[in-house]
C-alpha cells in the first residue's frame, strides 16, 4: 500500500488521511477494552486513572477488586458490596453454557448434515428458519419464550434457560458446519460405506474429524452467545439463576465498582484466548482444503 | 430387427432385476428421507421453543377476550342500545351482574361467548354468607351432578399421586390449584386452594355437599376479583378512568339490594350516567382488537370507530419509532463510513500485517457485550478517560466536561463500536475478492484514481456494502441492552419500550403489538438480505 513516488501532494494528503481514519477506527475498536485492564488493578474505588497510577506509584495498584470478585471479603477498606454471587454466577454461566452448547452442537450438526444432502427438499426455507433466532431481536425472543415457558412451568428453572440458550446457539453451529460441509467430498463416506462401515461409524470416523474445525468454531460461538446472554436470563431466569452477565447487569445498574472491571478484564482475556483458538482452527481448515493463505 | 426392438422396449435393469428407473427413484427417496430425518429433530426443537412462542406472542397483540369473559351478559345485549342516549335499566342490570357476581363462571362454560341473556341463572344472587348450594344449583343444575365435579377431582388426584421430594410435591399440589382455577375460569394465575382441600378428601361418588359449594363460591369469588382487576386495567387503556370506576362500583354494588339498578348505580358512581363511558364499552366488545396497534402509533378509536390521535400528553410511541429509525440510520451510516476505509486497508495490506490488524476488529466481536458497555462507561462518563484527557490537554475546562453518557450521543457512539465488526467483515470479504489489477487497468486506460475508484472499484464492493448495511440495521433496530444501560432518558428505543411494557407496566398486548411491528420490519429486511447476499452465504468471522 505504499504510495508511488509520482503521487501528487493532494494524493499524499488523501493517503495519509485514509491511514489516519483506519488507525482511528482500529484504535476506537480496541481502546475501551484495553483501558479497562489497568483501571481494574487500581486501588481506588473510582473508575478512572488516578494520579498515582499515572505516576506508576505501586501504592496505587492493588488486587483488591479481584479478591472481592472471588468472594474474599476480608479487605477492611472495602465500602462496596461484597458477595459470592460473582462466583456463583460464573459457575451457573459455565453450567448453562456447556449444556446449551452441547445441545446446540448436536442439533446443529444434524441439521447441517441433512441440509447439505443433495436431495433435501425446502432447503432454503428450512435454512431461513434455522438462522432466524439470530435475526429476531433478543427482546422479542425473550418475551415470547417467557410467556411460553410460563405455561410449561419452565420459568425460573435451569432447564428453561438451557433450552432458550440452545435456540440462540443453534444458528451459529448450523452456519459454520454447513460452511465446512461445502468442501466435503461425499466420496469419502461412500468409500467408508463400501468398506463396511455403518452410518454412525462412518460419521464419527470419517466425516466428523474433517468437519471438526467448523464444529468447534460453531460450538465456541454458541458457547460465547450463551455465556454473554443477559436479556433471556432477565426475563426467564429466577433469582436462583444468577449468571455472570446478569451479575454484571445489576452491577452496572446499581453501582459501578472496579469489581465489574476486574470481571471484565478476565472476560477480555478469555475472549482473546477464544479468538486465537478460532483463528488457528480456520487456518487448519484452509490448510486441509489445500487453500494456502496467500 | 427383432433383437433391436426388444432392447428398445425393455427397460434397463439393475443387478437384482428391478428396472433402473425404479431403483434410482427408490434410492433418491431414501436419500431424501434420510435428509429429512436428520433435519427434523432440530427443526421441531426450533419450532417448539422458538417459532411457536413467538407466534403465541404475536397473537397476544390482537387478543381481547379478557373483557369478554368479564362482561358476557353486557356484551350480549349491548348491541340493542342506540349508542347515543343513556342506556336503560336492562343494560345497567347486565353490568351489575357481570361486575358483581360470579354467575358467568358457573353457566357459560367459561367461553365467554354464546351467551343466552334470557337464562334465569344470570339473575340469581348467591348470598355472601351462604347457603351456597341452593343458589348455585339454581344458576346451573349441572353442578349437582357428580360428573361435573369429576374433572376437578381428577386434577387433584393426579397431583396427589406424584412422588418426589417434599418440595416437589408441594409445587405439584400448588400447580394443581392453579389448574383447577384455569379449568373453571380463563385465568391461569389464580389459585383455587379451597376446592383443592375439599376435593382431596372426596370419594368421587357421594353427592357434593354444602362445603363443596362454599369452596366453589369462595375460590371463584377470589378469581373473579382477579379477573376484574386485570380486565379493568385493560379497560383503562381504552378510556382512562375505567379502573377506578370498576373498583369503586364493585365495592358499592354490595349495598344495592333491589332493582332498579340504574338509579342505584348512578348514585354510587355518577360516571355511570355518562354516555361516553358506555360508548367506550361498545368499542371493547370485539374479542379481537387492533387497539394495541393503534396505541403503538399513538392512535385510538373514537366513539364512531374512526381512528384519531391520542391526547397530546399520551403521545410517545411515534416519536420513539422515529428515534429508533433515526438512531439505526445514524449508526448504520456511521459504521459504513468508518468500516469502508478500514476494510479496504485490511484487504489490501500484505497478509502478515492485515492478520494482526484483523485481531483489532475481531477482539471486540468476541468480547462480552456487557464488558464493552462497561468499558465505554469508563471512557465516556463525566469523570471518564476521554473527558480527563480533554481537560488535561487544555481543550476543555474542568467545569465544561462533555456529557457523553446516558444520552443519545452515548448510545450512538457505543452502538457504532459494537456493530462496526458486522460492517467491516462483509465488506472486507468482498474486497478481498477484487483483483488489484482492475484498478491498475482502469488507471492505465486513463482514469484518474478517484474516477477508477468510483467507476471500477466501488461498484464491485456494493454486495458487501449491502450485506453490512442490512445486517447492522437489523441488529440496531431491535437493540435493547445498550440503550437501556447507556441511553439514559433520550436514548431509549422501541426495544426498551417493549421491555418496559413486558416487565413494568404489564401491558402485554401493547408490548406484543410493538414487537410484532418491529419483527415485521426485520423480517422484510431479512428477506432483502436473503435476496442480496443469500442466507447460505452468511459467514461468521
Amino acid at each position: 500500500m505504499a504510495l508511488p513516488i509520482y503521487a501528487t501532494p493532494l494524493q499524499r494528503l488523501w493517503h495519509f488521511t485514509y491511514l489516519a481514519i483506519c488507525a482511528f477506527v482500529l484504535f476506537f475498536l480496541v481502546m475501551p477494552l484495553i483501558a479497562v485492564i489497568p483501571i481494574s488493578f487500581s486501588s481506588s474505588p473510582f473508575l478512572e486513572f488516578t494520579p498515582g497510577m499515572l505516576a506508576f506509584d505501586p501504592e496505587a495498584f492493588s488486587l483488591r477488586w479481584y479478591r472481592i470478585l472471588i468472594g474474599d471479603c476480608s479487605d477492611p477498606g472495602i465500602t462496596t458490596v461484597c458477595t459470592d454471587r460473582w462466583i456463583i454466577g460464573a459457575q451457573n454461566s459455565l453450567f448453562i453454557g456447556i449444556i446449551a452448547t452441547f445441545l446446540a452442537t448436536t442439533l446443529g450438526i444434524m441439521a447441517s448434515l441433512g441440509l447439505s444432502r443433495p436431495h433435501m427438499p425446502y432447503r432454503k426455507a428450512i435454512m431461513a428458519v434455522m438462522i432466524s433466532p439470530l435475526i429476531v431481536p433478543l427482546i422479542i425472543t425473550a418475551s415470547g419464550v417467557f410467556f411460553f415457558f410460563a405455561k410449561l412451568n419452565l420459568v425460573a428453572t435451569y432447564a428453561g434457560l438451557i433450552f432458550a440458550h440452545t435456540v440462540l446457539g443453534l444458528p451459529f453451529v448450523v452456519i459454520t458446519v454447513t460452511a465446512t460441509l461445502v468442501g466435503f467430498d461425499q466420496n469419502l463416506t461412500r468409500a467408508g460405506a463400501s468398506l463396511g462401515g455403518g452410518p454412525l461409524r462412518n460419521f464419527f470416523k470419517i466425516q466428523m474429524p474433517l468437519i471438526l474445525p467448523g464444529v468447534i468454531s460453531g460450538a465456541l460461538f454458541a458457547f460465547i452467545t450463551s455465556f454473554d446472554e443477559v436479556v433471556i436470563v432477565l426475563f426467564v431466569g429466577g433469582p436462583e439463576q444468577v449468571t455472570l452477565p446478569r451479575q454484571m447487569w445489576s452491577g452496572i445498574r446499581q453501582e459501578i465498582s472496579p469489581t465489574i472491571l476486574s470481571a471484565a478484564t478476565i472476560l477480555v482475556i478469555i475472549s482473546i484466548l477464544l479468538l486465537t483458538t478460532v483463528e488457528l482452527l480456520r487456518r487448519r481448515t484452509e490448510r486441509l482444503r489445500g487453500v494456502t493463505p496467500s | 430387427m427383432a433383437s433391436n426392438a426388444s432392447t428398445v422396449s425393455q427397460p434397463l435393469l439393475t443387478a437384482d432385476g428391478t428396472p433402473l428407473k425404479v431403483s434410482l427413484k427408490r434410492s433418491m427417496r431414501r436419500s431424501k428421507l434420510r435428509a429429512i430425518g436428520l433435519v427434523l429433530p432440530p427443526l421441531l426443537f426450533l419450532m417448539l421453543l422458538f417459532i411457536i412462542p413467538i407466534g403465541n406472542l404475536l397473537t397476544r397483540s390482537v387478543d381481547d377476550r379478557l373483557i369478554n369473559y368479564q362482561m358476557p351478559l353486557t356484551f350480549s345485549i349491548i348491541e340493542k342500545w342506540d349508542s347515543q342516549t343513556l342506556p336503560d335499566e336492562e343494560l345497567f342490570e347486565a353490568v351489575y351482574y357481570d361486575l358483581g357476581t360470579i354467575n358467568k363462571f358457573l353457566i357459560t362454560n367459561n367461553t365467554g361467548r354464546e351467551v343466552n341473556p334470557d337464562d334465569p341463572g344470570w339473575r340469581v344472587i348467591i348470598p355472601k354468607r351462604g347457603p351456597y348450594k341452593e343458589p348455585i344449583l339454581k344458576i346451573n343444575p349441572l353442578w349437582g351432578e357428580v360428573e361435573t365435579w369429576m374433572p376437578l377431582s381428577r386434577i387433584v388426584h393426579n397431583s396427589l399421586e406424584y412422588e418426589g421430594s417434599k418440595k416437589e410435591k408441594r409445587n405439584v399440589e400448588k400447580r394443581a390449584q392453579f389448574d383447577i382455577c384455569s379449568y373453571l375460569t380463563p385465568l391461569t394465575n389464580a389459585a383455587c386452594s379451597r376446592l383443592f382441600k375439599v376435593l382431596k378428601n372426596w370419594d368421587q361418588q357421594s353427592l357434593p355437599d354444602e362445603k363443596f359449594y362454599k369452596a366453589l363460591y369462595k375460590d371463584l369469588s377470589s378469581a373473579h376479583k382477579f379477573l376484574t382487576g386485570k380486565s379493568s386495567t385493560r379497560m383503562n387503556y381504552e378510556k382512562p378512568g375505567w379502573k377506578s370506576l370498576v373498583n369503586k362500583s364493585r365495592r358499592g354494588f354490595n349495598k344495592i339490594k333491589n332493582p332498579p339498578y340504574k338509579e342505584a348505580m348512578i348514585k354510587i358512581e355518577k360516571r355511570w350516567g355518562d354516555v361516553n363511558v358506555w360508548q367506550s364499552l361498545v368499542a371493547m366488545k370485539d374479542p379481537f382488537t387492533s387497539g394495541y396497534y393503534l396505541n403503538a402509533f399513538d392512535r385510538k378509536y373514537d366513539v364512531d370507530s374512526n381512528v384519531i390521535m391520542q391526547p397530546e400528553e399520551r403521545q410517545v410511541y411515534v416519536m420513539l419509532w422515529w428515534r429508533t429509525l433515526l438512531l439505526s440510520l445514524i449508526v448504520t451510516i456511521g459504521c459504513l463510513l468508518l468500516a469502508y476505509p478500514t476494510a479496504h486497508l485490511l484487504a489490501t495490506l500484505p497478509l502478515k500485517y492485515s492478520n494482526l490488524l484483523m485481531i483489532c476488529v475481531l477482539m471486540p466481536f468476541w468480547t462480552s457485550l456487557l464488558v464493552r458497555i462497561v468499558a465505554w462507561m469508563v471512557m465516556l462518563q463525566q469523570e471518564g478517560v476521554i473527558n480527563d484527557v480533554l481537560v488535561s490537554g487544555g481543550i476543555l475546562s474542568d467545569e465544561n466536561r462533555l456529557p457523553m453518557m446516558y444520552n443519545f450521543t452515548g448510545t450512538v457512539i457505543v452502538m457504532i463500536q459494537i456493530l462496526l465488526p458486522f460492517m467491516i467483515l462483509p465488506i472486507y470479504s468482498v474486497m478481498k475478492g477484487i483483483p488489484p489489477s482492475y484498478m491498475r487497468a482502469a488507471q492505465n486506460l486513463g482514469a484518474t484514481p478517484s474516477l477508477a475508484f468510483l467507476k471500477v472499484y466501488m461498484p464491485q464492493t456494493l454486495p458487501g456494502i449491502g450485506a453490512g448495511v442490512i445486517l447492522v440495521f437489523i441488529v440496531a433496530i431491535g437493540y435493547y441492552i445498550t440503550p437501556e444501560l447507556v441511553g439514559g432518558k433520550d436514548g431509549k428505543l422501541i426495544g426498551n419500550m417493549v421491555a418496559y411494557h413486558m416487565q413494568k407496566s404489564l401491558n402485554w398486548g401493547l408490548a406484543a403489538a410493538m414487537g410484532t411491528v418491529l419483527l415485521g420490519a426485520i423480517l422484510i429486511l431479512y428477506w432483502v438480505y436473503d435476496k442480496i447476499v443469500g442466507i447460505d452465504n452468511m459467514k461468521l468471522a
